[in-house]
């Protein structure tokens, strides 16, 4: 059992996406995983045996109810200063509209969000978008990898390799993913178990150390301030950089009891990788942890819900929610001990003008015992600035 | 000061002021002070000689009820449509929201690739994809209209139809296809709550129930209409895969012209793009001349009150002629004479304008709460304004009262403060006070303009000149009324002389005939407004009959289906073509397309209709010439080109005549017709064109109709039709055509309800004109009557006298409106309504009611003169013939 939470964290996530557009399905979605509603549909469940094939599972599976594509990385600058950077699509099948025969129902509703985080202003640049697949605007292709939405796609071309297109308000990337190692499935072969009951699952897996080359803009919306960030006062520049890329599709959610959770996905200096995850309930107390590490000879290792530990090293208030975020924590596996240290403390998202979502995801350092930098990667907190189930 | 009052018998109170003050005045001090001063002291006086219209109570009541009339209704009309306006407009952009664009195409919509189309184009920062409709409620018959959204779209351009459910968890609600969000105003006319189910039957005629989840609360305008998913809207209207507008936000910096100029590449043909303050303001623009020609009429009241105003003073001028010589005498001076005139003058406006304001806001609110924003005229459906108090538009309105009433007094009190005391103080003078009005020039100068007024062009689809020729007409005869009376007269007694008339005749002439200009004066406020009431009479009727004629034209068939945007599919049409009771059924398919961006959509009818004799079904004004009009004869390239007939406004707005090559945006690409004729469509102000069903359906590949006309078969009865029909349910109820005929009336007469409250106020101030204007005569003649009856006259012969004179004065009053009337109800049919509405309609003189408002007027003038001349006669022989003369 190894990556429990991540499904947890992206239904999170998806209320995030939907709020800031005054509507959310996020909320409805962890109500209905809750059981609270009874969903007309009959949608498939996760289960074992059934290996993964790609390239056709990097393509969207939307008979499940949800599921997500999820990069998230570090990039250099020319200059070598670094740049945050994520990027999320999710499909989600509500349920609604399944009876009306029309193109344009809303069977299935695409969410996507990009984020960059900028460390010599201490800022989070972020924008977010949702769809109904219709019209021709937003797609979750079947055969590979093959997700857009308006202007902002997320496709793999047949060697593998994958390109994301963001125009956001205040920023665009074009960047282009080469994975360097075969995808890591995570828990029992993909499968993997999301709470105490074996039905809470998702399929899962990651490609860490993914490389990353593209472009990325800076736009006037982004205020003249940042004009610097490029360099040269120029607003674009050419990037490079590692980044995290995980996919997952389920139709079942976690236990009710979670209010949030703390995940991190760290490329290791050394080729490895490690993630990590952990369920907290109202009282902090662990529901589910897990995680896994792969390391630089291949090898794989999954941890059970009492091998993963986190400890809060540093807290950050935000001066926007009010909320307080272990910015800074200590992750502790068997064999491996890594104090994470964000990028910059403000990688908050704060999303109420909606239903109310707030959390942190941010570019994190991993340093070993003796300090020394032992990799980089993301970490993502929720459920600090109240349940996220509004 | 010092101010005495004398009353004298026989003689009006008269204020006398001290020479000395006004002496201290003139020595004066200037500057400011000084003038507030003498203005305070003008008041006085003239507050003072307000005294003065004792004995004219009731004309000063009348003259100040009619300027209220006027400035009441010309400003409640303003009102009204000034806030219908608003709301309505306001509604229009509320649903278009923060879209600095809307693209809109025909009313059959346009292919919803256009959206992608649109997203990717540069320059574009949001795009929110709109299906309008309306069907009926199944339990309660209401109709409900609604847009259907994409809310995760419409979020970005017009948050305010992505309302929040009821039940806050509901969060998917915006999405759900059985969802509905209803604004509160119909929803209490559903009459139904949050939480409750509606049912609407699609256009396939399969019921669709969908669950209230939220109110559209917080935006007045939409506090009517409903909101849907949009594949809901899409399956309810048949539309799916189509859409009926797109608003776009503009990336910032991007103007909206810009992106209109980069959009119009990728738009199809008949689809265009509009800032939704010009689009508001594009279908504003279909009411706009209804409303201008309200507003008109509305001037028009208000000009018949300050005829009414001038001729009262004119006529209490006049009398008090003497009282001023004296006052001159006296040591007031002109100007201060003149002043104090005008001032009282100014005040009795003020009374009647300030009564008009009150009138106006409570005319406004009635007029809404019965007739509706649109006055009757279904312009604004679904707008429910409220009565604003605007402050530019009230003291517009007052100050053209005052203005009226002073301009009334101005011209008698600069006579009366001309006219050397000495020939003041002699009785008798009173007609040279007139002189300057007898002159003929003036009426006939502004005869002349009226004529070539009618030249001037319409600007702005408002026909200025034909307003400008309605104005100078109604001057000019004012103007020459006095030289008519004058005329009718002489010809009378040349007339009477012939025969052996009696002496009371003969006295009755020849007294009119020695002094006709005084009460020929008083007479142009009843010429004006027997003008007027003969005038709309006589276009409201023109208009109704031809209305009426229309009516049976365009309805041939003896019942009809198509209402609640009906859509009947080609089974459906075989299904009803099959009945047994069906002789005969012609299917029509109604659309709406854009010929021109910036105006209204155009109606496209396509039915079925016979190409070779299409006067069958449409009432052709101009058709093509035959030879061109021969059937599939390849004029135009190798193929034929379809005809099409297109209405009169069409033709004016588009230039179009017979024969001529049209491009119509059907599905998306032009498609070429031919003009076959111009017909006359009272329906659809903005224009229709007729094309064959056939040519419709080879353009767009839809063959749905929304219409259809049936015809009984031999020997059915109508019971049978309705039983064959019966499998339509509700979705289309049968209408007989005698039942929409009368619909049709009904709604007919409500949009003239207006114009026929103007009649009625014509007809009250003409009648009230008349009323006074007798008793000016009998007031004036007072002297000679008692002479009269001191020579042996009886009684009863100088009452008839009177009356007499009445009849001929009213007599002339009504030849003269008559005929002016007529010609500006020639101008309002031929020149006012066809550039206002692009109509024809032909001529038809209401006789009923000419022939009772002539016959009441002259009935009336009889009596009053009759009576008048009784009372005066009798108790004024010793007093007045003791006056000092």
């Amino acid at each position: 059992m190894n990556a429990l939470a991540r499904r947890a964290r992206r239904r999170w996530l998806l209320r995030a996406v939907a709020s800031p557009i005054g509507w959310s399905v996020g909320a409805p979605l962890a109500g209905l995983a809750a059981g609270e509603a009874a969903a007309a549909v009959a949608y498939p469940a996760v289960r074992t045996g059934e290996p993964l094939v790609f390239p056709r599972d990097h393509g969207a599976h939307p008979d499940y109810r949800t599921e997500w594509w999820y990069v998230t990385g570090w990039l250099e600058r020319s200059d070598h200063r670094p740049l945050g950077f994520q990027v999320t699509f999710f499909r989600s099948r509500p349920g609604i509209a399944e009876d009306l025969p029309v193109a344009s129902a809303a069977r299935q509703i695409i969410f996507a969000h990009a984020a960059l985080s900028l460390p010599e202003h201490g800022r989070l640049l972020h924008d977010q978008r949702a769809a109904r697949v219709a019209f021709g605007l937003a797609r979750a292709g079947e055969a590979t990898m093959d997700v857009a939405l308006d202007d902002w796609s997320l496709v793999m071309d047949a060697r593998g390799r994958f390109t994301a297109r963001i125009r956001a308000r205040e920023f665009r990337f074009d960047l282009s993913f080469v994975p360097r190692i075969a995808p890591v499935l995570q828990g029992e072969e993909g499968v993997s178990r999301k709470g105490p009951r074996p039905s809470q699952a998702s399929y899962y897996y990651s490609l860490p150390q993914v490389s990353v080359q593209g472009r990325v803009e800076l736009l006037a919306a982004a205020g003249n301030g940042l004009s610097d960030l490029m360099g040269q006062g120029k607003r674009a520049q050419s990037v490079t950089g590692r980044a995290w890329f995980d996919h997952e599709w389920s139709s079942e959610y976690m236990a009710p009891s979670v209010v949030g959770w703390d995940w991190a996905g760290i490329n290791l200096r050394d080729g490895g990788a490690l993630m990590v995850f952990r369920m907290r309930d109202a009282d902090g107390g662990v529901v589910w942890a897990g995680g896994s590490l792969r390391r630089s000879d291949g090898t794989e290792q999954q941890f059970e819900p009492g091998e993963v530990r986190f400890v809060t090293l540093r807290t950050w208030q935000s001066p926007r929610t009010g909320a307080w975020f272990p910015v800074q924590m200590q992750v502790e596996v068997p064999g491996l001990t890594l104090a994470l240290r964000p990028l910059i403390d403000d990688q908050e998202l704060d999303a109420r003008h909606g239903v109310g979502a707030v959390y942190w995801e941010g570019a994190v350092r991993a340093h070993g015992r003796t300090g020394s930098l032992l990799g980089q990667g993301y970490l993502e907190l929720t459920g600090y600035a109240g349940r996220l189930q509004m | 000061m010092v101010v005495r009052r004398q009353r004298n018998d026989g003689v009006r109170p008269v204020a006398v002021t001290d020479r000395s003050a006004w002496g201290w005045i003139g020595a004066g001090i200037r500057g400011v002070w000084g003038w507030l001063a003498a203005g305070m002291r003008l008041l006085r006086l003239a507050c003072l000689d307000l005294v003065a219209w004792r004995g004219a109570k009731m004309r000063l009541a009348v003259a100040i009820g009619v300027l209220a009339l006027g400035v009441g209704l010309g400003l409640a009309i303003e009102r009204v449509n000034a806030v219908a306006v608003a709301e309505f407009e306001a509604g229009m952009s509320t649903l278009s929201g923060e879209a600095d664009l809307s693209v809109r195409g025909p009313r059959s919509g346009f292919d919803d690739t256009l959206l992608a189309r649109l997203v990717s184009r540069p320059g574009v920062a949001a795009a929110s994809p709109v299906v309008e409709g309306s069907r009926n409620d199944l339990a309660s018959g209401v109709a409900v209209s609604f847009q259907g959204v994409d809310a995760l779209r419409a979020v970005a351009v017009q948050p305010a139809l992505v309302p929040r459910a009821a039940d806050a968890d509901d969060r998917l609600a915006n999405l759900r296809t059985d969802a509905i969000f209803v604004g509160p105003r119909l929803l209490e006319r559903l009459e139904r709550q949050v939480g409750d189910r509606i049912e609407l039957l699609d256009v396939a005629g399969r019921m669709r129930s969908l669950e209230i989840v939220g109110l559209l609360s917080g935006v007045p305008a939409l506090a009517g209409v409903a909101v849907v998913d949009i594949a809901t809207a899409q399956v309810l209207e048949g539309m799916e895969g189509r859409l009926s507008r797109i608003d776009l936000r503009a990336q910032p910096g991007v103007s909206p012209a810009q992106l209109r100029t980069a959009l119009a590449a990728v738009l199809p043909s008949g689809v265009q793009a509009d800032t939704p303050d010009a689009h508001a303001s594009t279908e504003a623009q279909v009411s706009r001349a209804y409303r201008a020609n309200l507003s008109v009429l509305a001037l028009v009241a208000l000009f018949c009150g300050s005829l009414l105003v001038f001729s009262a003073q004119a006529l209490q001028v006049a009398r008090r002629r003497s009282q001023f010589a004296v006052l001159r005498a006296l040591g007031l001076k002109r100007r201060e004479l003149l002043a104090q005139q005008v001032l009282q003058s100014a005040l009795i406006g003020a009374v009647g304008a300030a009564l008009g304001l009150a009138l106006a806001y409570g005319l406004a609110a009635l007029a809404l709460l019965v007739l509706g924003g649109d006055l009757g005229a279904g312009f604004f459906r679904g707008v429910a304004p409220e009565i604003t108090f605007d402050l530019p538009s009230s003291l517009s309105y007052f100050g053209a009262g005052v203005g009226a009433s002073i301009a009334g007094a101005f011209l008698p009190s600069l006579e009366a403060a001309r006219t050397p005391p000495a020939r003041g103080l002699r009785p008798g003078g009173l007609e040279q006070a007139w002189q300057p009005l007898g002159r003929i020039w003036p009426g006939l100068l502004l005869l002349i303009l009226s004529g070539a007024s009618l030249a001037v062009p319409p600007r702005d689809g408002l026909p200025v000149g034909g307003y400008l020729a309605i104005a100078c007409l109604l001057l000019g005869t004012v103007a020459l009324t006095p030289r008519f009376l004058k005329l009718f007269v002489f010809a009378l007694v040349h007339v009477t002389r012939a025969w052996r008339s009696s002496a009371v005749i003969k006295l009755a002439l020849a007294q009119l005939r020695g002094a006709p200009t005084g009460p020929a004066v008083s007479l142009a406020a009843i010429v004006a407004a027997v003008s007027l009431a003969v005038a709309m009479m006589l276009m409201v009727n023109s208009f109704r009959v031809s209305f009426e004629a229309w009516l049976l034209h365009i309805l041939p068939a003896e019942a009809y289906l198509g209402e609640g945007g009906l859509r009947l599919s080609v089974a459906e049409q075989q299904r009803i073509a099959a009945l047994r009771s069906v002789g005969r059924v012609e299917f029509m398919r109604i659309d709406e397309v854009r010929l021109n961006a910036g105006r209204p959509p155009v109606t496209v009818l396509a039915r079925d209709i016979d190409p070779v004799d299409p006067g069958a079904r449409l009432p052709l004004v101009a058709r093509a010439s035959e030879d061109v009009a021969v059937e599939g004869a390849p004029l135009f390239g190798d193929s034929p080109v379809a005809k099409a007939w297109v209405s009169e406004s069409v033709a004016e707005i588009e230039q179009l005549s017979p024969g001529q090559l049209v491009d119509i945006p059907l599905g998306g690409h032009p498609v070429r017709f031919r003009i076959d004729g111009i017909w006359r469509d009272y329906g659809r102000q903005q224009g229709a064109i007729v094309i064959a069903r056939s040519a419709y359906v080879a353009a767009t590949g839809d063959s749905v109709v929304s219409n259809a006309a049936l015809w009984l078969a031999p020997g059915a009865r109508f019971a049978d039709l309705r039983a064959g029909l019966r499998w339509l349910g509700s979705r289309a109820p049968l209408r007989e055509t005698g039942e929409i005929r009368r619909f049709s009336l009904a709604i007919f007469d409500r949009t003239f309800a207006v114009t026929w409250a103007l009649v009625a106020v014509a007809v009250t101030i003409g009648l009230a004109a008349l009323a006074g204007n007798l008793a000016a005569l009998v007031l004036a003649r007072r002297r000679e009557l008692s002479v009269l009856r001191h020579l042996g006259l009886r009684l009863g012969d100088v009452s008839w006298m009177i009356a007499l004179q009445a009849l001929v004065i009213v007599t002339a009053a009504l030849a003269t409106g008559l005929c002016a009337g007529s010609l500006i109800g020639l101008i309002l049919v031929e020149v006012v309504n066809r550039q206002s509405f692009h109509w024809s309609m032909e001529m038809h003189a209401p006789w009923g009611s000419l022939l009772a408002l002539t016959g009441t007027m002259c009935l009336l003038a009889m009596v009053t003169g009759y009576l008048g001349g009784r009372g005066v006669a009798r108790a004024e022989v010793v007093r007045a013939a003791s006056e000092d003369w």
